[in-house]
């Protein structure tokens, strides 16, 4: 498969009076064309951050100083506000976690999913727009297509909201979405729901996915490979198969070892000690030393990111091969 | 019956209608909770599943009276908690406490952790045979804090923290029953490991009872001993644990369990999935005849027109629903 989504080395720093917030520290990946790519991670490590970053959504106090993020070869980051509009909700299209406030609620649905076509298409009669918007709707599986369209957001069941905010973002059939934590907010079933649409809708237009979450269960379902972050680091990369049988970084054990699987009778699930460290104040070294039962000396230096079978990165010093 | 006669806490018949009003006129009610059964005895934890909208934590906050339910009985320790007043419902409430689902929320900003958790003390005067700030510290190393916590404001802890400090607010009554309501859903994995193996830890040490409300089928089948899945304000299967996973009853069950994300990849893509159909509707006027039936693929004529009642499948195993009626 080739490569849609390079991020090198992108770092973005909030700068707050209480200090500077280093939110994404030196994040490199890449993502290849049709794969379901996801960052997974808890609160506050930077996986949001990095999904806005790569579209340049980052407000002050918050700046990206560093790193490029080259889009089918052009370097987003160094694009001006005007070219960058152009691709985003065009080649790059966002879902969020919360679809009543991704939604106008003065609008209908269908003007919603029309106004984004008419406006990456000049030319565009509106007419032949919210024609198509009510294909989109019935695309995204939402049934009577005519009427909804119509409809307003608060006439509409989160589960519907959240597929009119898909339509939204299939709408200029992109090359890339990235959904950031798109069913958190849905209730199971419907996120069941959800997650079976966006596969369908990946496999006829043959968008990529970047899917944020923070829910390995999410993770396990839909993934091809996955990437873990850490209080801004990339900690771990795999295909989603190697990430579940044989995860190196002792993060990555950690948080597979504290969620219950459902499916399975459990005697016991294994916390990781200690909380998320503050972002002002990082550890030095590894970030996840204070909490890491395998911390020595040697943890006190930062770990690099490597290769240790294809494919599969991590960044940790028990996997380097040298000694201390 | 769900209920056994020398359980804890009984609940007969529970109903907790909110009326829905434009202008001046009841349009419509929530059917919140609509004629809830069920028991618990000491010692274990009654998980309570169910999506959004479901009645869930109306149930629980009814039958600590934080609303009062409109019909039905609730019993603890023999005595019909509807009918206490003054010091003896005080005295119930000393003996059930909550824990809710939001850490933030549920602290006040402006009190020290010492005064969060010397008010409960000082109103219900319990007799806690030694200092008070020696029992309070006692609390806070109970639950994984320390005595430098001890000034501090809410805002200077972390959620998972804040979390730990209201399960110690709630410990410091020496209750005998906790209400969990959703206690981990705010909070990241390896927090909410830490909390769940908490709580479970104070479970043997104190005899404690639990009724665990919660969303995620994982959690609630590591910290239950039994499960009620609750569907539109009504218990719709009861059962044992193991059981209720091993072998799901009613329909609503099924699909909640095969819609569940798993984190297994391999279990995630090769087990058989049904399809889950249609979104929970609102509870105001609920469909008639069995709730379900809607979204229900084993649907049969009378679904719709009379409601199941209630039949006991396996041993202690109960679901409503007519696939598994006699009649």
């Amino acid at each position: 498969m080739s490569e849609l989504l390079r991020v090198e080395d992108l770092r973005v720093y909030f700068y707050t009076y209480a200090g500077v917030v280093k939110a994404v520290d030196g994040v490199s990946f890449t993502v290849r064309k049709g794969e379901v790519f996801s960052i997974v991670g808890e609160t506050g490590c930077g996986k949001s951050v990095t999904a806005r970053a790569i579209t340049k959504l980052i407000k002050p106090p918050g700046r990206i100083v560093g790193g490029r993020v080259l889009f089918e070869g052009r370097d987003l980051l160094k694009l001006s506000e005007k070219e960058i509009r152009r691709i985003r909700g065009k080649d790059i299209a966002y879902i969020y976690q919360d679809p009543s406030s991704s939604l106008d609620p003065l609008y209908t649905s269908g003007y919603q999913i029309a106004e984004t076509i008419t406006v990456h298409n000049p030319g565009t009669k509106l007419k032949n727009a919210l024609k198509k918007a009510i294909e989109i709707l019935r695309d995204v599986a939402i049934p009577d297509p005519v009427k909804r369209a119509r409809n307003y957001p608060h006439e509409l069941s989160g589960g519907m909201k959240q597929r009119v905010v898909i339509g939204i973002s299939v709408s200029n059939k992109p090359k890339l979405i990235i959904a950031d934590e798109p069913t958190t907010s849905l209730d199971v079933t419907v996120q069941a729901q959800v997650l079976d649409l966006l596969q369908e809708l990946r496999k006829k237009y043959g968008t990529t996915i970047m899917l944020i979450t923070h829910n390995l269960g999410v993770v396990a379902e839909v993934s091809d490979r996955v990437m873990v972050m850490y209080a801004g680091k990339v900690v771990e990369i795999a295909d989603v198969y190697t990430l579940f049988t044989n995860p190196l970084h002792p993060y990555t054990r950690g948080l597979l070892s504290a969620v219950p699987n459902p499916l399975e009778k459990i005697d016991e699930i294994k916390p990781i000690p200690g909380f998320v460290p503050d972002m002002i104040n990082i550890p030095r070294g590894c970030r996840f030393r204070p909490r890491c039962s395998y911390a020595t000396q040697r943890c006190l230096r930062e770990p690099p990111l490597i290769e240790v079978e294809p494919g599969h990165l991590v960044s940790c010093w028990m996997y380097t091969g040298g000694d201390e | 019956m769900i209920i056994e006669d020398n359980a804890l806490l009984r609940v007969e018949g529970l109903r907790k209608w909110f009326p829905v009003k434009k202008l001046l006129f009841t349009i419509g009610y929530v059917k919140a909770v609509d004629g809830v059964s069920f028991s618990i005895r000491k010692g274990y934890t009654l998980g309570v599943v169910g999506e959004s909208g479901c009645g869930k934590s109306t149930l629980a906050r009814a039958i600590i009276r934080l609303i009062e339910p409109d019909e039905g009985k609730i019993f603890f320790d023999g005595k019909n908690v509807l009918k206490l007043k003054g010091k003896e419902l005080l005295g119930f409430r000393r003996r059930v406490q909550i824990v809710f689902q939001d850490p933030y929320g549920s602290l006040n900003p402006r009190m020290t952790i010492y005064d969060i958790l010397k008010e409960p003390i000082e109103t219900h005067r319990i007799d806690i045979g030694m200092d008070v700030e020696d029992y309070i510290v006692s609390l806070l190393e109970r639950v994984g804090l320390r005595k430098e916590h001890l000034y501090r404001y809410p805002h200077e802890f972390s959620g998972g923290q804040r979390q730990r400090i209201a399960i110690a607010r709630a410990l410091a009554l020496k209750p005998e029953m906790l209400i969990l309501d959703e206690p981990t859903s705010a909070l990241d994995v390896s927090v909410q490991a830490q909390i769940l193996n908490m709580l479970k830890r104070f479970q043997k040490e104190d005899k404690l009872t639990y009724l665990f409300i919660t969303h995620d089928l994982g959690v609630v089948r590591y910290v239950s001993h039994y499960i009620a899945v609750m569907y539109l304000g009504k218990i719709v299967e009861y059962g044992p644990t193991e059981e209720i996973f091993n072998n799901p009853l009613h329909p609503y069950t099924k699909m909640l369990l095969s819609a569940i994300p798993v984190p297994d990849p391999k279990q995630a893509r090769q087990r058989k999935k049904e399809k889950p159909i249609g979104e929970p509707p609102s509870p105001i006027n609920p469909p008639p005849g069995c709730r379900f039936h809607p979204r229900c693929i084993y649907r049969i004529d009378k679904c719709n027109k009379e409601e199941p009642e209630l039949v006991e499948v396996e041993k202690k195993h109960y679901t409503v629903c007519w696939l598994y009626s006699r009649k």
